[in-house]
């Protein structure tokens, strides 16, 4: 049994040489992931999607040139990685929401708290308004510096 | 010979169909029909010469896509 034999056993897809059809079932692969999969192949072929029943979705590819031997196949095959894929992402995304969130609400409540921007900006003020304890002179404070150079 | 899609609305958004019908009424004249419960009804005639054998699936196409735009904007998520 070749590749395709299995995936046709699969998916069970018809190809009547110029589109490739197959029915997806919503209990394994979420609307979600159809979609997604469906997003990513609109630019490299015609997708129409259709509800024969409920719960099932028919996918339909038709490549905008004239497909070459195989490209149908190919293209169902390509299809179907992208859907496990789609819902493999779904599922990590899922999975791992807990700890985003966790990783969020620390970075935000864990840190010690900090000056508000108002104490912030108080503070540069109060900074800019003292004098300088080193009494560091700088040309523009020095008009009777008497020559400067070297 | 007009040409007629039926667009299920458990997959396609009905705005998207009239959007997308707008963007294409230069080069063809495109009924919709939203009266049906389930689906809406798309009747393309008068397509323009040079478009005739691909443009009912480039409009289904483009429809598809602005759907799929509009449901993850509108659950708030990146396309």
């Amino acid at each position: 049994m070749t590749t395709a034999d299995a995936l046709e056993d699969e998916l069970a897809y018809l190809d009547d040489g110029r589109r490739v059809s197959f029915t997806v079932d919503e209990t394994v692969y979420p609307l979600d992931a159809i979609y997604g999969a469906a997003y990513l192949f609109v630019e490299r072929c015609f997708v129409f999607l259709d509800r024969p029943a409920d719960q099932k979705v028919e996918v339909r590819l038709k490549p905008k040139s004239t497909p070459a031997d195989g490209e149908l196949d190919a293209l169902a095959g390509e299809f179907a990685n992208e859907l496990l894929n789609q819902v493999l992402r779904q599922r990590v995304s899922e999975s791992t929401a807990r700890i985003r969130e966790y990783y969020m609400a620390r970075a935000f409540f864990s840190a010690p708290a900090q000056a508000s921007i108002d104490q912030l900006l108080a503070e540069l003020d109060a900074e800019e308004m003292e004098e300088d304890d080193l009494e560091i002179s700088v040309p523009w404070e020095t008009s009777d510096a008497g020559g400067g150079g070297a | 010979m007009p040409e007629r899609i039926s667009f299920s609305r458990s997959l396609y958004r009905s705005d998207a169909v009239t959007a997308v019908a707008g963007v294409y009424a230069e080069l063809a004249t495109f009924a919709v029909d939203a009266s049906a419960e389930h689906e809406v009804v798309v009747t393309i005639t008068d397509p323009h010469p040079s478009l005739a054998d691909e443009l009912a699936d480039a409009f289904s196409n483009h429809v598809l896509f602005e759907s799929i735009r509009r449901f993850r904007e509108e659950q708030g998520g990146a396309v």
